[in-house]
């Protein structure tokens, strides 16, 4: 035990604490990619937590909170730690608070339909058991399998069917939550206001510790229609889908694939089954990575050829993919009136097969990315949103301010009658064989830069920093360039909701110190022997 | 739903100090690509309707005779009322975005934007909230298409106006409180 354990578990002591070492590193990190470049550099626990805690109720949270705003110590809650972004990034001083013990269904009201269950359940043992009583909740995030309840609200998560079911935040009826003073405060929706619940959705556990959500059911969908469409341009695409947006169409599935990220789906690059360092064997960077790095350092060419028009007709055009669901014929109907909508603008009718793959893949990439990270390069996805008027500026814009250090490409998945979301999908390396401190210094280094560029592109072309994966600490700095005054609206509702300041801190909203990535730079630790700066 | 009984209630007026001036008709610009309009806060709902017809658009309210004389402003101030159920289309929203006045006079702008993971949603603190937390100058407003079609997924039984708890207004009270001129 330390100190910090020894204060909780005399204070609190039917709470589940532990110190154990192996606890506090597994609890250093969420999936933040740049903490993947620290991994490989050796450097595996340098955001140790103090403690863990699993509290098992709301009271357990409540009372815990009591006693941290008394002691002035950091909570960070925990769901399942997928989060991209750090907003989880302990300290020596921090408990985290892991929420996977309150995973308790409260009341499932199959007659509205809705269901109150507990911010720790996992997102798949959800969905499945929803589906054995003939409903779903419609939210199909990538990381349903290492995800939960509470985490999808705090991210404010968006899910592969957004096209019908929409975001977390159009689910959420209720939210009963811990505030950083202590109180337990129950939420609900109201038609005419005043509405809580979008203040705390979204908030990445600023604010509040949110215990459970009532979430809004559908019946489960009894027959389902597919369709996939080739475009030339990505651009002529998504025209197709705002068409079909504002036509009132909802398909629950709507995904553009950009010509480079399609050629990769059309054959099935991205579903292999056969990489060694993804089945968790020994991977040795061999002559294709080393061409790959090659590439990588000088990405801006090859990103526009694959741009232009002549690279889109090689690589085989833009790939639409449509997957509506519901009951009866519907689905079928819509499929056809989908269909005129896309060959009206040019489209080729492609068939049902590739919307039919992608829904039996639909989660098969999440766990793909250590190849990469392995091979001594980097990667990342950056989701950023606008409105239809300003799509093409914004993807223009980020592409290119991507493009010039690391190889990028694209895909479009969750549409919106008055704008859309496009994923950006990167990868690079240091931008010399011999960066100085090191191939994995050199790497951050680019890293670094590359998403300052793309973030000030999103923001200058009039999108969002994010549509899916929160802020965190890693975009928290380029927050105001968005919100302007309203960074200091929310830091009001951080008094409000937190007076002490203990929730959460330094994620989300900006810190005095102007640069996480300087600011969080880790403490270098020895690197195991041979390990940390590997390279062939 | 409580749409036409809200419809009723007097405008709410914004909180001393934060004018919302004199009613306006111009100054709407519509983004037909989008499907939005940006309206002044002091514009009545009917004029932004009457610019939308001349386009082939409208807000789609349930009921625009009963809202037609409200400003933009005191609409959405006191939630909306006639606006279509949140919960029908979830795919859909009403405001995109927003300019504000705080009670401090600072200026807040929320961008346009289809949906975004930037932190709370700040919309929320003007909309539906009586003009407690400030004024809106200008809101982005989703329109539809003269007759085009307006999906629902499934039906969904919630109590649409639950009652304000005294822990919810001590919140709201809070943030108040944090928000008012030092």
């Amino acid at each position: 035990m330390n100190d910090l354990a020894d204060a909780v578990s005399r204070a609190l002591p039917s709470l589940r604490v532990s110190v154990d070492p192996a606890d506090r590193v597994a609890y250093a990190r969420d999936l933040w990619p740049r903490h993947h470049l620290d991994v490989r550099a050796g450097r595996v626990a340098a955001y140790r937590p103090g403690a863990i805690v699993w509290p098992a109720s709301t009271r357990d949270v409540q009372d815990l909170v009591r006693w941290a705003a008394r002691a002035r110590t950091p909570l960070v809650p925990f769901g399942a730690g997928s989060g991209v972004c750090a907003g989880v990034l302990p300290r020596e001083d921090v408990i985290v608070v892991d929420l996977k013990r309150m995973a308790r269904w409260r009341r499932l009201d199959a007659g509205a339909p809705s269901l109150d269950v507990e911010a720790g359940q996992m997102g798949l043992p959800l969905e499945e058991e929803l589906n054995r009583r003939g409903l779903t909740l419609g939210h199909f995030p990538s990381s349903i399998l290492c995800s939960t309840v509470g985490g999808w609200v705090a991210a404010r998560s968006a899910g592969q069917s957004s096209g019908y079911y929409g975001k977390m935040e159009d689910m959420v009826a209720a939210l009963e939550c811990v505030t950083g003073a202590g109180d337990v405060v129950t939420l609900r929706r109201r038609a005419r206001g005043p509405d809580l619940v979008p203040l705390v959705v979204g908030s990445e556990g600023t604010l509040a510790i949110v215990t459970s959500a009532t979430l809004r059911l559908h019946p489960a969908p009894t027959s389902r229609g597919f369709a996939s469409f080739t475009f030339d341009t990505v651009e002529a695409g998504w025209d197709a889908m705002r068409a079909m947006f504002q036509a009132g169409l909802r398909p629950a599935v709507c995904r553009l694939y950009d010509p480079f990220d399609a050629m990769l789906a059309r054959r099935g690059a991205v579903k292999r089954e056969d990489h060694g360092a993804a089945k968790g064997g020994a991977h040795a960077p061999g002559r294709g990575t080393a061409i790959l790095r090659s590439v990588l350092r000088r990405p801006a060419a090859l990103n526009e050829l694959l741009a232009s028009r002549a690279g889109a007709r090689a690589m085989g055009g833009a790939m639409l993919v449509l997957v509506f669901e519901g009951s009866g014929e519907g689905p079928g109907r819509d499929v056809e009136e989908a269909r005129r909508v896309a060959e009206g603008r040019g489209a080729t009718y492609d068939g049902e097969g590739a919307a039919r793959r992608w829904l039996q893949h639909r989660y098969s990439i999440s766990y793909r990315q250590a190849p990469a990270i392995a091979d001594g390069l980097f990667i990342d996805t950056m989701e950023v949103a606008a409105t239809w008027s300003r799509l093409s500026a914004l993807y223009d814009g980020v592409r290119r301010a991507l493009g010039a250090s690391v190889f990028v490409m694209a895909h479009l998945s969750h549409a919106y009658p008055d704008g859309c979301c496009i994923y950006f999908s990167f990868a690079g390396s240091a931008a010399t064989d011999a960066p100085p401190g090191g191939w994995n210094e050199g790497c951050q280094r680019v890293y670094d830069a590359t998403w300052r560029r793309a973030l000030d592109a999103a923001v200058a072309a009039g999108g969002t920093l994010a549509h899916h994966h929160g802020v965190g600490r890693s975009k928290a700095p380029r927050l105001d360039a968005e919100m302007g005054a309203g960074i200091d609206v929310v830091r009001a509702m951080k008094r409000a909701f937190d007076p002490h300041g203990i929730l959460n801190p330094g994620s989300l909203i900006p810190p005095v110190s102007p640069d996480p990535y300087g600011q969080h730079a880790p403490v270098r630790a020895p690197a195991p022997s041979g390990a940390a700066e590997r390279r062939s | 739903m409580t749409g036409a009984r809200a419809a009723e209630a007097p405008p709410i007026d914004p909180p001393e100090g934060i004018a919302t001036g004199g009613i306006a008709t111009g100054g709407i610009a519509i983004d037909e690509e989008s499907l939005l309009v940006h309206a002044p806060g002091a514009t009545p709902l009917g004029a932004v309707e009457a610019a939308l017809a001349a386009a082939g658009l409208t807000l789609g309210l349930d009921d625009l005779d009963a809202v037609r004389d409200r400003t933009v402003a005191s609409w959405l101030a006191a939630g909306a009322p006639g606006a279509p159920d949140a919960w029908r289309d979830p795919v859909d929203h009403l405001v995109a975005g927003l300019d504000a006045r705080l009670p401090s006079g600072e200026r807040l702008e929320v961008r346009p934007a289809p949906r975004r993971a930037v932190g709370p949603d700040l919309i929320a603190l003007f909309v539906g909230a009586g003009g407690r937390f400030g004024a809106i100058d200008r809101a982005w407003l989703r329109v539809h298409r003269d007759g085009a079609r307006r999906p629902e997924t499934s039906p969904f039984a919630l109590d649409r106006d639950p009652p304000v708890s005294p822990e919810e207004e001590a919140l709201l009270a809070a943030i108040e409180r944090e928000l008012a001129p030092r």
